[in-house]
């Protein structure tokens, strides 16, 4: 019976210690009643496989002990499906951004990343995980506190049929989104033609490169005009039709064109600042490309995840309805 | 057809009806093993280790009542319904012969 007396320890091992004794105490007599009746219908002592096939019918004895055990979890299945979905957006979030901003300098400092290429990969690997890791452990800890604290409230008790979102068609336009889109194209038309000044560091002054207006600056003023005019219609007329996506998928190829044009016409900027020295300015100057790099760099993506579902809706297909292609979009 | 599909269903459908019948069958003392045995040779199979939890899950609940006492030279656990599980017994049986009639009419 050593072999009993080891299960009955190893499911013992698991079992909260104030009704330990009780248990395997019961669970003991239980299946020394079924050694018993076996071995009366056999007539004779069992052997050590046949005792083992009852242990082993049992189940193992973590599962054994499991049965006792007080359900817990550090998330329920109540709050699970919102935990992962804030998990699933931060992370994208985060590592997308991250991403873009790695990527963004990257391209920025090619002399670093071409003369040692694996140092740089692991580097932006190694703050990839770090910053996953971070992330992950911060939600699950928030939600872990919440879990533990929500089952005294009520809050899914208190909800309002009438506060349910509306329904939406995915061809209408979100009339918040075209008004936002307009200001800001708005606001950066009025920058690009010089009304708009952006307050000034005093000693230092970053304004766009002159060789970069000589060739840009009515390509990016249409751009920006076009853009505006779009999210301007799409206020007054918030319904996507075949005419109005083609002419969005017209600008927003443009837009790609001028944005692979610009990646090879830097530097962007020119930094004059008359008491720096030569590496301060440098410094500078590249700070501000990666930061024009990165937004570039989204804009980039918008362009093209609006460009997918502007295609559909030209071909009379019905646009992606899932998030990760809706939120890029603006949709 | 999924052979652990159909498996599963008629788990999840025979559980709910498993606290009936243990509290039904403990009308009558018996220990664990001696309660699984007859379960059994009535037609309601209870694995033990879905069995011995529920127990202690009903006693906690104040719908059991147990004792250890020794039988045939060895300790056992006897366990009976108590006064209070033997009201709700009633009730649920109640509730069981509702919905029974209901099925069959819909079945």
């Amino acid at each position: 019976m050593e072999l009993l007396d080891r299960y009955l320890q190893a499911v013992g091992f698991w079992l909260p210690q104030p009704q330990k004794r009780d248990i395997i105490a019961e669970l003991s007599e239980d299946i020394r009643s079924q050694i018993e009746e076996k071995e009366s219908d056999l007539g004779r002592n069992l052997d050590e496989a046949e005792l083992e096939a009852i242990l082993k019918r049992r189940g193992a004895p973590l599962l054994v002990a499991e049965g006792y055990l007080p359900q817990r979890f550090l998330i329920g299945p109540l709050l699970f499906p919102i935990y992962r979905l804030v998990l699933k957006w931060a992370l994208l979030y985060q590592a997308g951004g991250w991403f873009l901003v790695w990527i963004g300098f990257a391209l920025l400092d090619r002399a670093h990343a071409y003369s040692n290429p694996g140092a740089a990969v692991g580097g932006a690997l190694r703050t990839l995980w770090l910053v996953g890791v971070n992330t992950f452990a911060a939600i699950t800890a928030a939600f872990a506190l919440i879990e533990r604290y929500h089952a005294k409230s009520r809050f899914l008790e208190q909800w309002n049929p009438r506060k349910l979102p509306r329904l939406r068609h995915p061809n209408q336009i979100s009339r918040s989104n075209s008004a936002s889109e307009l200001a800001w194209n708005g606001l950066l038309i009025l920058w690009w033609v010089n009304w708009l000044r952006v307050a000034e560091i005093p000693g230092l002054r970053v304004a766009l490169a002159p060789a970069l207006l000589q060739s840009f600056y009515w390509p990016i003023l249409t751009l920006f005009a076009a853009l505006a005019a779009i999210a301007c219609a799409n206020l007054f007329r918030p319904w996507w039709t075949r005419r109005r996506a083609g002419i969005r998928l017209a600008i927003n190829s443009f837009g790609l064109i001028l944005i692979a044009l610009l990646f090879m016409a830097k530097p962007w900027f020119e930094v004059i600042a008359p008491h720096a020295t030569t590496t301060e300015i440098r410094d500078i100057a590249q700070w501000v490309d990666g930061t024009a790099a990165v937004l570039l760099l989204f804009y980039a993506m918008s362009f093209v995840m609006r460009g997918i579902q502007d295609i559909r809706r030209v071909t009379g297909k019905e646009p992606i309805r899932h998030w990760v292609m809706r939120l890029p979009a603006g949709e | 057809m999924n052979p652990d599909l159909l498996e599963n269903l008629r788990l999840e459908l025979r559980r709910g009806c498993l606290i009936l019948a243990v509290l039904a069958q403990l009308k009558t003392e018996h220990y664990g093993y001696a309660l699984r045995k007859t379960l059994a040779d009535r037609g309601m199979e209870i694995d033990e280790n879905t069995l011995y939890p529920l127990l202690r899950r009903l006693e906690s609940q104040g719908l059991l009542v147990s004792q250890w006492r020794e039988e045939d030279k060895r300790n056992k656990r006897f366990y009976r319904t108590s006064t209070e599980g033997k009201q709700l017994l009633k009730q649920l049986a109640a509730e069981w012969r509702s919905i029974n009639d209901s099925l069959n009419e819909i079945l």
